[in-house]
This record gives C-alpha cells, sequence and structure tokens, in this order.
C-alpha cells in the first residue's frame, strides 16, 4: 500500500464505521481528493479485501493491526525469506538491542512459548 | 485532394532534406554539448524548424553540387510536387556537369504532372502511422492523468503520488512536479531543483511538441533518434544547471541521488519529462565531472552551429525573379490565365536553372511570335505551344553565359496537351 493509500485508510480505521460520503468529504478535506476519487480508491481497497462497503457504510474487515502484521509478514518472508531471527538480526545491525528492547523481547518469546 | 498531395510531398522533401542536417547535429552533439549546451538545443531547434517550415536561401548549402532550388515550395525537389518515383529533376544538372558546359542552354525540365500512383497509397500508410502515434499519446497520457488523480497535494507545485515509479513535470499550462510517495528524504532537494530546471526551461512543452513533430515524421528514423537525444539533453542540460549551483558536498548528494532514483528504464518518448529515467548512466558521469566550460568554448561552439546551420538548413539559391516585369499582349487564341500561367511555369524553370542570373521582364507578344507558336506545337507534337521572351541579367553564371551581360529576347518554349504548360527548351530559338 502507498503511503498516499495508506493515509486514506487510516481516516477509515480512525472514524469507522463512517458513510461512504462523510469518507468522501474527509478525503477530500485531508487530501484534495475529488468524490470519485474517494469511490475509485476505497473500491479498490474493498476488493483487496481490507474494507467492506455495506450499502454506503463503510467498516473494515482487517483492522490495522491485522494489516499490519500481515505486511511485516510480507516483509520478512520478500527479504529474509521467513527467518525472523534474520530480520532481527538486519533490524539490530549496528545499533544492537537496548535493555528494554530486550526485555519486550524475552517477554514475548516467554509468552510464545506458553501458547 | 491536390493540395494534400501538395502538402504530404512537401513534407517528404522536408523530411529528406532535413536529414543531412539531422545527421550533422548527431554527429556533432558529443563535442558540441561538451562546449555549451546551449548552442545543442538552438541546433536542435533548428532541426525541428527545418522539419517543418521551408528552408531559406543561403550561398553555403551542401545542397549546391545538386544544383538551385525552385521558389514554389523553396525545397530541394527530390519529390516533385505531386510526382514520386519520377527522376529527381536535379539529377538533370549533373548530367548537365558531367556533359560540359553547352547543354546547360538545352536541359529539359521533365516535371511529371499526373499524380504518382503510388501517392494515394503512400499517403493512407503515413496517415495511419500518424493515427497510431497519436492514438498512443493519448491513451499514455488518460492512463498518467488516472493515476494522478489520487496525488495529494505538498507545497506550491509539489504533489505526492502512489503510483508513479519516478518523479516527473506534468501538465501543459500549470505544470506540476510530482513525487512518488517512497522517495527518500535525502533526495527530494535535488529532486526538486531538477524539476524546477524543467519548468523554468518549458521541457513540459518542447517535449510534448518534438513528439508531434516526430508524429508527423515517423517514417523518418533519424527523427526518432533525433528526438531521443534531444530528451537526453534536456535531462542533461536540467542536471548541468543543477550543479551550477552546487558546490562539491552537494554535487556528490545530486550524484547519489540521481543513482538511487533511478530504475534502469530507457527513455521516456512522450511527457512527462522524468528524473531517474534517462541514461542516468551518462548523466552521472557528467555530473561527476561537471566543471564550468571556458568562455572561448562558448565562442567555438556559437561558430560550429553557425557553420552547420548555413551548410545544411539552407537550400541553394537559384536564379532571381523578385520584381520581374511581365507583359501580356493581346491574344486571340490563349486567355490571360493561359498566358500567366505559362509566364510561372518560365519563371519556376528559371529559377532552377539559371543561379546567379536576375530575371528582369518576361513578355507575351503573340504579334510577332504567334505563328511560331503553331510551329513549334506541331514539331514537338503538342496540342498547343507557346513563346515567351525575356530579359534577363548575368550576374555570375555557370561559365556558359557571359557575366554582367543582359541577355535580351531569350525565347522559353511551353507546351501542354490538355494539362498544364510544361517548358521544353530554351534559347535563342
Amino acid at each position: 500500500m502507498g503511503q498516499v493509500e495508506a493515509r486514506f485508510a487510516s481516516i477509515i480505521w480512525d472514524r469507522e464505521p463512517v458513510t461512504a460520503s462523510e469518507l468522501a468529504r474527509l478525503a477530500s478535506a485531508e487530501l484534495g481528493w475529488k468524490k470519485t476519487t474517494s469511490y475509485t480508491v476505497l473500491k479498490r481497497l474493498c476488493d483487496k479485501g481490507i474494507f467492506k462497503n455495506d450499502g454506503g457504510t463503510v467498516t473494515s474487515l482487517l483492522s490495522r493491526e491485522d494489516f499490519q502484521a500481515m505486511q511485516s509478514r510480507q516483509t520478512v518472508d520478500a527479504a529474509f525469506g521467513g527467518s525472523l531471527p534474520a530480520f532481527v538480526a538486519a533490524f539490530t545491525r549496528g545499533r544492537g538491542l537496548s535493555e528494554a528492547e530486550r526485555e519486550q523481547l524475552r517477554a514475548l518469546i516467554d509468552g510464545e512459548g506458553e501458547r | 485532394m491536390d493540395g494534400m498531395y501538395t502538402l504530404f510531398t512537401a513534407l517528404l522533401n522536408r523530411s529528406l532534406t532535413a536529414a543531412p542536417l539531422l545527421l550533422a547535429a548527431i554527429l556533432v552533439r558529443p563535442l558540441l554539448t561538451r562546449l555549451s549546451r546551449r548552442a545543442m538545443w538552438i541546433l536542435w531547434v533548428l532541426t525541428a524548424v527545418r522539419l517543418l517550415l521551408p528552408a531559406p536561401r543561403g550561398p553555403l548549402s551542401v545542397f549546391g553540387f545538386l544544383g538551385p532550388a525552385p521558389a514554389d515550395c523553396w525545397d530541394v525537389p527530390f519529390f516533385r510536387a505531386v510526382g514520386l518515383g519520377v527522376a529527381p529533376t536535379l539529377t538533370l544538372n549533373l548530367n548537365g556537369l558531367a556533359e560540359g558546359i553547352g547543354t546547360a542552354t538545352h536541359a529539359v525540365v521533365e516535371p511529371m504532372r499526373q499524380p504518382s500512383a503510388y501517392l494515394p497509397p503512400l499517403m493512407r500508410i503515413w496517415a495511419l502511422g500518424v493515427g497510431v502515434l497519436a492514438a498512443w499519446a493519448l491513451v499514455s497520457c488518460l492512463l498518467l492523468r488516472r493515476r494522478l488523480s489520487e496525488a495529494v497535494h505538498l507545497w506550491d507545485n509539489v504533489w505526492i503520488c502512489d503510483g508513479i515509479r519516478a518523479p516527473f513535470v506534468y501538465g501543459l499550462f500549470r505544470p506540476k512536479i510530482y513525487v512518488p510517495s517512497g522517495t527518500d528524504g535525502a533526495c527530494l532537494p535535488s529532486v526538486l531543483v531538477h524539476e524546477r530546471a524543467h519548468i523554468r526551461r518549458r521541457d513540459y512543452i518542447w517535449k510534448p511538441l518534438g513528439f508531434a513533430l516526430l508524429a508527423l515524421h515517423w517514417f523518418n528514423p533519424l527523427v526518432w533518434l533525433g528526438y531521443a537525444l534531444f530528451c537526453r539533453d534536456t535531462e542533461l542540460a536540467c542536471d548541468e544547471s543543477v550543479l551550477r549551483a552546487l558546490d562539491g558536498e552537494g554535487r556528490r548528494e545530486y550524484c547519489e541521488a540521481l543513482l538511487s532514483l533511478s530504475d534502469g528504464r530507457r527513455t521516456v518518448l512522450v511527457h512527462p519529462v522524468a528524473f531517474g529515467e534517462t541514461g542516468v548512466r551518462e548523466r552521472v558521469r557528467r555530473a561527476a565531472r561537471y566543471k564550468k566550460p571556458a568562455r572561448w568554448a562558448a565562442c567555438l561552439s556559437v561558430l560550429l552551429c553557425a557553420v552547420i546551420a548555413m551548410g545544411f538548413a539552407s537550400v541553394p539559391a537559384g536564379g532571381l525573379t523578385a520584381g520581374h516585369r511581365r507583359t501580356v499582349g493581346g491574344s486571340a487564341v490563349y486567355t490571360r490565365a493561359d498566358i500567366e500561367s505559362a509566364m510561372d511555369e518560365a519563371e519556376r524553370a528559371f529559377q532552377m536553372n539559371f543561379a546567379g542570373c536576375v530575371l528582369r521582364s518576361l513578355t507575351y507578344d503573340e504579334a510577332r511570335y504567334g505563328k511560331a507558336n503553331d510551329a513549334w506545337a506541331e514539331s514537338s507534337g503538342a496540342a498547343q505551344a507557346i513563346v515567351l521572351t525575356s530579359d534577363f541579367y548575368v550576374i555570375f553564371g555557370d561559365g556558359s553565359l557571359e557575366e554582367r551581360e543582359t541577355y535580351r529576347n531569350w525565347q522559353w518554349i511551353l507546351t501542354r496537351d490538355d494539362g498544364p504548360w510544361t517548358v521544353i527548351t530554351w534559347g535563342y530559338g
């Protein structure tokens, strides 16, 4: 999702449920888009399965967190062959992990282990 | 329809006679761009004008060895106005030169007045080519507009957009700079300076105009090459104007921006004028070793440009006929329009074959030459003949005419069957 599209999606996630026409008005105010442009982008995002437009009311099928998780997984798959350790190694390369971050990771792994 | 054919053959003429100029521009480009970018740009403009408009006459034209040019379309007539596939009238001059000087007075001009059979299908093919290019341009324009409708305004005339791969300028009347949404912030200043240079130079107008010219001359491969190089030159020129304003550190940043934003695509022919698309390797190489050119370089480049322009962009001067006096005597056989059109043909023949001479007058005197008309018609086997007389002055002839002499009552014999007049011979009876 491009940055501009992400801003549009952000509006929906912030304001949902929202009517399509209200959404168009918000997009016009924040992005300067025509109504038709908003409807076009909305349709595209609905086709991608992120949002749905139920007779004029727009709600999300994927929450923001779910979507970001999906994006991250795609990044790790694409760049690190699905290997999370490789991703973390790359992420921390040159700067190391702070104590707080290490604690967070430990808690996360322990939490996962218990599942 | 005749007018269309005339225009079409004029276009073919221009394309062919502009080819040496194009070739010269392409060959001299490596040297000229190194000396002065502005001179190269002027040369491109000259080439574009040459492809569109009739050529001016000049003393140093390289076409001079082929013979003088007629005044009607001010083109070297490789393709005669409505005929195609006929031996170019200029080769007659070459024959004359080869055989010796004396034959010049009896050279026969053989224009073809019936439209050649090749012309209509050729013109249809040409129109098809133009249509294809125009349609392609229109479609890509519409697709681009659709993507740009989702752009978001940042500041001034800078917009950010998701679906584009490289920054560019778009818009004929109110040009806007569009930047891809993922652009690295560090590159942004360089990008904006470059795009603003494009706006300053009005490249968003020249490039589409050049493409329109390309559409008209699509059959000429040199025009394609010239246009591609012209696009590349506009990018290099913008790079240069940016680098002129930067110091060493800034220049390095600019080069890095160029490298990081290129995606290896080939030259884009239609608008938009993009940042990272055109010949990146060449641009980075030049940007890296850029230094301001010296004054002598600018002078030399202007000289070079002028020499090429005079040699290739002009056509040779022919016989001068402006301001000649016409006397149309009374006639029992021909209307005034008949006589005038015969005089037009004689004038054309003079322009083509009497370089360095000045036509002073053309006269039709039926009282004196009426009988000669019939005799000529009979001996040449045509339906009608007409004898015109002229006075002309020789400034510098081709050797067969005496210099600084006035020739009086020089005859021009024209015949016709049921078409227009054609000159069959001239001289003193």
